[in-house]
């Protein structure tokens, strides 16, 4: 007899990706903007793309061709793959520490259980009262030498406790199961249950967390840009270029300079929203209609 | 219940040493205190003097003494001068929060008139066209970022259409207008961001509601009472909408608290003259005082959004007691 394969959380996603048409659709699209929005920057000269050219300034798509400029002189084009690139890679590291950090917590705190649990609970209620916001806006003005990689620790700390909170459910009621106890009558070793056993387990949640705070991450980035107290001045990005649009005139009579990153914008978030949804209906089979 | 509540207000105290000591911590690193600067105009008063004057006032002592001080003049309303304007802070606040307030309240009416009824519609009608178009609303607007789609409603209504201020929250020429005239300008400052808020906050209540009802549907007691002879209608309107309307309940506190840091950016945006704008702008000139009086004013009201919430459950659902 043939012993088929059970399909495990991965092949599932892939059958309801490709059941789903949208999902596919939006699957296959995030890849090309991932692609283009870290290949082609490649090849532009950030440089010469991010100086004021006096010559050329706010050109409409139709005076200079491609997308325009903006006001000071530069391609919107260039502008708009280099600000897509800070952005995701700002959204991923942002996403994949936060979480790492979250998850692994998480994960001893609810498997040990009694005042581990505790204390880890009562640090992200403090976390959860404290209005996040503001103290990443504080943060960044007082933090000296700003740059990227400021913002991005900056924004790690403060949201991190998210991934403990949304796993800790799942950990405890794997935890409490037969199995577990039946392993540590026979001895193995606290870290192999959990690395071995609850893991997998709870990967399927980890993954529809990890897409829909990825999501969550690059709606922060814009919105903490655009109101003045992201990434610096001088490094492009979505938030930047969309920021434009706090200008009237702009808002008015020049479209093509706001645009662009907020279609961008939403396309990726409808497009991650779009994955995450059929990777959660992988996840939690309650969910399949 | 009052013994629960007590114990709950207990259980915040020291959340709020925390969020104080956070605070403080931060102040630390602030550059400036209430004497830098103050003396440029006058020559005669050398540094010395303005050493003494720390001295005198105690900021040159131990972290805990300057802490407990800091907490004890909170405690009794002195919040300290605004180091840019020179005015009480809590002067300068209590001229925002009017603002704030009536976005704040005007969102939450606006949240609350349009996702319960589609909540409950979609629920009703799952699996069926109706059901498919909230659902498929509800999508896409759950993936619009609020920036974007603030500035895409500041262009449409106010750009396209024309018919609603861009920013402000008031007309300028109407501030010495009559009753009518101040409030209507108000009013029609206030609907733009409102709207931004609460389409975007409203997806979460639609999702929760709809799913809820639609579990509720297939239980045994809806069953029961089907059986016993009680029409669809009033089956929803005894049973099934009482406890579906529970977890809405129990999670307003948070969603309230959620709005206020949706309303920080939102004001911002449509430079709405409340609280989140003077936070933004006493963070870019650097005004301590009142940031660090709105950064505990906000944690106050995020608790008492949680708070509530708890309170609500435990009203709504004689099981939840928290031991």
């Amino acid at each position: 007899m043939k012993i088929e394969r059970i399909p495990n959380f991965w092949d599932l996603s892939w059958a309801e990706i490709k059941k789903d048409k949208f999902a596919f659709v939006s699957f296959f699209m995030l890849i090309a903007v991932l692609i283009f929005s870290f290949v082609i920057p490649m090849f532009i000269d950030e440089g010469y793309t991010t100086r004021i050219i006096l010559g050329q300034l706010n050109q409409s798509p139709q005076q200079f061709g491609r997308l325009g400029t903006d006001e000071g002189g530069r391609d919107m084009i260039n502008m708009l793959f280099l600000g897509a690139r800070n952005t995701f890679t700002i959204a991923f590291a942002v996403t994949i520490l936060s979480l790492f950090i979250g998850y692994t917590i998480g994960l001893f705190s609810s498997y040990y259980g009694s005042y581990y649990d505790f204390i880890a609970v009562r640090v992200a209620d403090f976390f959860i009262m404290v209005p996040t916001l503001m103290v990443i806006v504080v943060l960044i003005t007082l933090s000296p030498n700003y740059g990227m990689w400021q913002f991005i620790v900056i924004m790690t700390s403060f949201i991190w406790t998210g991934g403990l909170l949304s796993i800790r459910p799942r950990v405890l009621q794997e935890s409490a199961k037969d199995y577990v106890q039946a392993s540590k009558t026979l001895g193995t070793p606290n870290y192999k249950i959990i690395f071995k056993k609850i893991f997998p387990n709870i990967l399927s949640y980890m993954m529809v967390g990890t897409i829909i705070s990825l999501a969550g991450n690059i709606g922060l980035e814009t919105a903490l840009t655009v109101i003045g107290f992201g990434l610096p001045i001088g490094t492009p990005s979505l938030g930047q270029l969309i920021s434009r649009a706090m200008n009237p005139v702009v808002l008015a009579n020049r479209l093509w300079q706001w645009v662009p990153a907020a279609f961008l914008v939403f396309l990726m978030t409808i497009c991650i929203y779009g994955v995450g949804q059929a990777v959660s209906r992988a996840a939690n089979p309650k969910q399949r209609r | 219940m009052w013994k629960t509540t007590f114990r709950r207000i207990i259980m915040l105290i020291p959340q709020l040493i925390g969020v104080t000591l956070l605070i403080f911590i931060l102040a630390e690193f602030m550059p400036g205190d209430a004497f830098s600067g103050r003396f440029v105009e006058d020559p005669t008063i050398g540094s010395e003097r303005e050493e003494e004057l720390r001295e005198l006032h105690g900021l040159n002592d131990p972290w805990h003494i300057r802490y407990t001080r800091w907490v004890g003049d909170m405690l009794s309303g002195d919040f300290g001068l605004s180091l840019v304007h020179r005015r009480p802070v809590l002067e300068m606040v209590a001229e925002r929060i009017g603002n704030t307030l009536l976005l704040s309240i005007v969102s939450i009416v606006i949240i609350y008139s349009f996702a319960l009824p589609l909540g409950i519609i979609a629920g009703k009608n799952w699996d069926k066209p109706s059901e498919k178009i909230i659902s498929f609303y509800n999508f896409v607007q759950m993936s619009i970022p609020t920036v974007v789609f603030a500035i895409v409603l500041q262009w449409f209504f106010g750009i396209i259409l024309g018919i609603l201020p861009l920013r402000g929250s008031i007309d300028v020429r109407v501030v010495n207008g009559t009753f009518f005239e101040i409030w209507g300008s108000r009013l029609q400052h206030v609907i733009l961001p409102a709207l931004s808020i609460s389409l975007l906050s409203g997806v979460s209540v639609i999702r929760f509601l709809s799913n809820e009802i639609n579990e509720q549907r297939h239980l045994d007691y809806t069953v029961t009472a089907r059986a016993k002879g009680l029409s669809m209608d009033k089956v929803y309107r005894n049973h099934i909408f009482r406890n579906s309307m529970l977890p809405i309940a129990a999670t307003s506190g948070s969603l309230i608290a959620g709005l206020f840091s949706g309303v920080l950016i939102i004001e911002n945006i449509f430079t709405f003259q409340g609280m989140g704008q003077l936070f933004f702008t006493s963070v870019s000139q650097r005004d301590w005082p009142i940031v660090n009086f709105l950064v505990v004013f906000y944690s106050i009201l995020t608790m008492a959004g949680f708070l509530i919430s708890d309170i609500m459950l435990t009203i709504f659902d004689p099981r939840i007691r928290i031991k």
